[in-house]
């Protein structure tokens, strides 16, 4: 796949969202409307990896994991951006908004990514021969859900929303800066496999069926984060009475 | 009160915490005490074979420092919480930036310090050779230090005050940590071992992007962490 | 308020310089004998890895729904210590 399909897809949920949050008409049905088509493509999803595509050169039919297993990767890191994205605009402008929204896309990010790592191990015993590996996508998807995991615990162990909302952005921003660096240290400690993505080497019906897999993962993610968004907003008006749109330092400014 | 700049700042934080830490030299010996137990802890958990002792010695060392890092860490934002002795200091006409400078050398002269009284202990666990490349160790160990003080001090100021605290502080900045320990650890053992292929500038040179990195985005964002209290 | 990031290129410039570091970045060394672990030629079978791994994808798909409908707002209020 290109290299700018990651920041297009990033580009596809970011506008989603905005579109959700900036046009009130389409807030009452567009998440409905993406998860139904959701439930369609999945189901046409699962008829396409698993019976359509054909067994892959190398891998032969445990290649078909790769058709859920990279767009739920894709969506962890798509969900992770989004957060701290989040995050660094509530440090800029204090948000209840913001920081429900980052509350969302964090424990969304986080099962995605579960998931994800899951199916990538049990992609990679077949494969590599081993459930566990020193690569450099396995250890840094890892690492981040543990920071990821760390700062869904730190929230919920943090009472007062406010410094909840800022502690956690800053968790946030320190966690995501890791990513980069995590990459690099692991690939030098040890590189088993330089070959950096395994879709570049896929013919065109495997490509379309990865295609089509992220396409369905999207709508799920921008469902599940319009819903999730809403449980955090409501736990926020019973934990504040009624929530201002911004924390007592705006108000006072 | 005239403002007082953002390095006399950072000057003044630092030597208000080494004296505190020099007037009662607790952290250091809690520290030092966890640190030698852990290291000797690793040796018995290994085994006695020595040559497997001194390939890992340079992964305990390291973990050690690491282990010791969160009891001094929490010690250094919990000192300033029980008086309230932050809020005191926030307002003073210091720069919150200059007070996380101030915390994250005085954090990391703390474990540099540790690092250095548990080298001669890994020559007498592990029979390291120290005198190999000693003036890199030290830049290693140093870099490392500042490495865990950096992110360590931000996260410290917010689990400071958040329930379960102890356990925050570990669960939020070993994931971090990660690649700071890869490159330590690495940058340590081509320090002390035959370093055939010159892989230890490029060590030294990840855990100095590292440390600037944290460095840089705990100046940021440290100012807001800080400013409710 | 102000201005957060875009006033201070600290941060710019230290990531330019971890990327500066990362180009100069040795070649990796391969511990030798790690290839071993890799099979070569194709592998035969393995549906139940590939059934393994589609029922995770689902199993979250379905759960995750299912804890937001749980969850919902002006839902029953969830047990005391249920946390997220």
């Amino acid at each position: 796949m290109p290299f700018w399909s990651p920041l297009a897809l990033l580009a596809v949920a970011l506008g989603l969202v905005i579109t959700h949050f900036a046009v009130p008409t389409t807030r009452a049905w567009m998440w409905k409307a993406s998860a139904v088509v959701g439930l369609g493509a999945l189901a046409l999803l699962l008829y396409l990896g698993l019976i359509w595509a054909p067994p892959e050169a190398f891998m032969s039919d445990v290649g078909r994991i790769l058709y859920v297993h990279v767009p739920f990767v894709w969506m962890c890191m798509i969900a992770f951006t989004l957060n701290v994205g989040c995050a660094i605009a509530y440090l800029m402008k204090k948000s209840w908004r913001t920081d429900a929204l980052a509350e969302s896309t964090a424990e969304i990010g986080v099962m995605f990514g579960a998931g994800g790592v899951l199916m990538g191990s049990i992609w990679a015993r077949p494969t590599w021969g081993v459930w566990w590996d020193w690569d450099p996508r396995l250890i840094s998807t890892a690492v981040m859900l543990l920071s990821y995991v760390g700062y869904l615990a730190f929230r919920s162990f943090t009472e007062d929303p406010e410094r909840r909302a800022t502690w956690s952005a800053a968790a946030s921003i320190l966690g995501y800066v890791s990513l980069p660096i995590v990459w690099f240290s692991v690939r030098w400690w040890n590189s088993l496999h330089q070959v950096q993505s395994t879709s570049q080497s896929l013919d065109s019906q495997m490509r379309i069926v990865m295609w089509w897999g992220t396409v369905t993962m999207l709508f799920f993610l921008f469902a599940f984060v319009v819903k999730r968004y809403e449980i955090a907003r409501s736990r926020q008006s019973s934990a504040l009475e009624a929530p201002p749109e911004a924390p007592r330092q705006e108000v006072a400014a | 009160m005239r403002p007082v700049g953002l390095v006399r700042g950072a000057w003044l934080v630092l030597k208000k915490d080494w004296q505190l830490e020099w007037r009662t030299r607790a952290r250091l010996t809690a520290t030092v005490f966890f640190s030698l137990s852990t290291l000797l802890l690793f040796s018995f958990a290994m085994g006695p074979g020595i040559d497997v002792l001194r390939a890992h010695a340079p992964g305990y060392l390291w973990l050690g420092i690491l282990f010791a890092s969160i009891l001094s860490l929490g010690e250094s934002f919990r000192v300033e919480a029980e008086n309230q002795s932050l809020t005191g200091l926030l307002l003073a006409p210091v720069d919150a930036r200059s007070i996380f400078l101030g915390k994250v050398l005085g954090n990391a002269t703390l474990l540099f310090a540790l690092g250095l009284l548990l080298l001669p202990v890994t020559v007498a666990l592990y029979d390291v050779d120290l005198t190999r490349n000693p003036g890199l160790l030290l830049l290693a160990l140093g870099l490392g230090c500042l490495g865990i003080a950096a992110p360590g001090t931000v996260y410290s100021a917010m689990s400071s005050n958040a329930r379960a605290r102890d356990v925050m502080l570990p669960l939020l900045l070993f994931p971090v940590l990660v690649p700071m320990l890869l490159a330590a650890v690495s940058a340590t053992k081509f320090a002390l071992m035959k370093d055939v292929q010159e892989q230890l500038p490029s060590w030294l040179k990840l855990l100095t992007a590292f440390d600037l990195i944290y460095l840089s985005v705990g100046f940021l964002v440290f100012p807001r962490v800080v400013e409710d209290d | 308020m102000k201005p957060f990031l875009l006033s201070r290129p600290v941060l710019l410039l230290s990531l330019w310089a971890a990327r500066a570091l990362a180009e100069e970045a040795p070649a990796p060394v391969h511990p030798a004998g790690i290839e071993k672990a890799v099979p070569s030629g194709v592998i035969e079978g393995g549906w139940g890895y590939v059934y393994a791994a589609y029922t995770v994808a689902l199993a979250g798909l379905v759960f995750y729904a299912l804890s937001l409908w749980t969850r919902r707002p002006g839902a029953q209020p969830p047990p005391p210590g249920d946390t997220p």
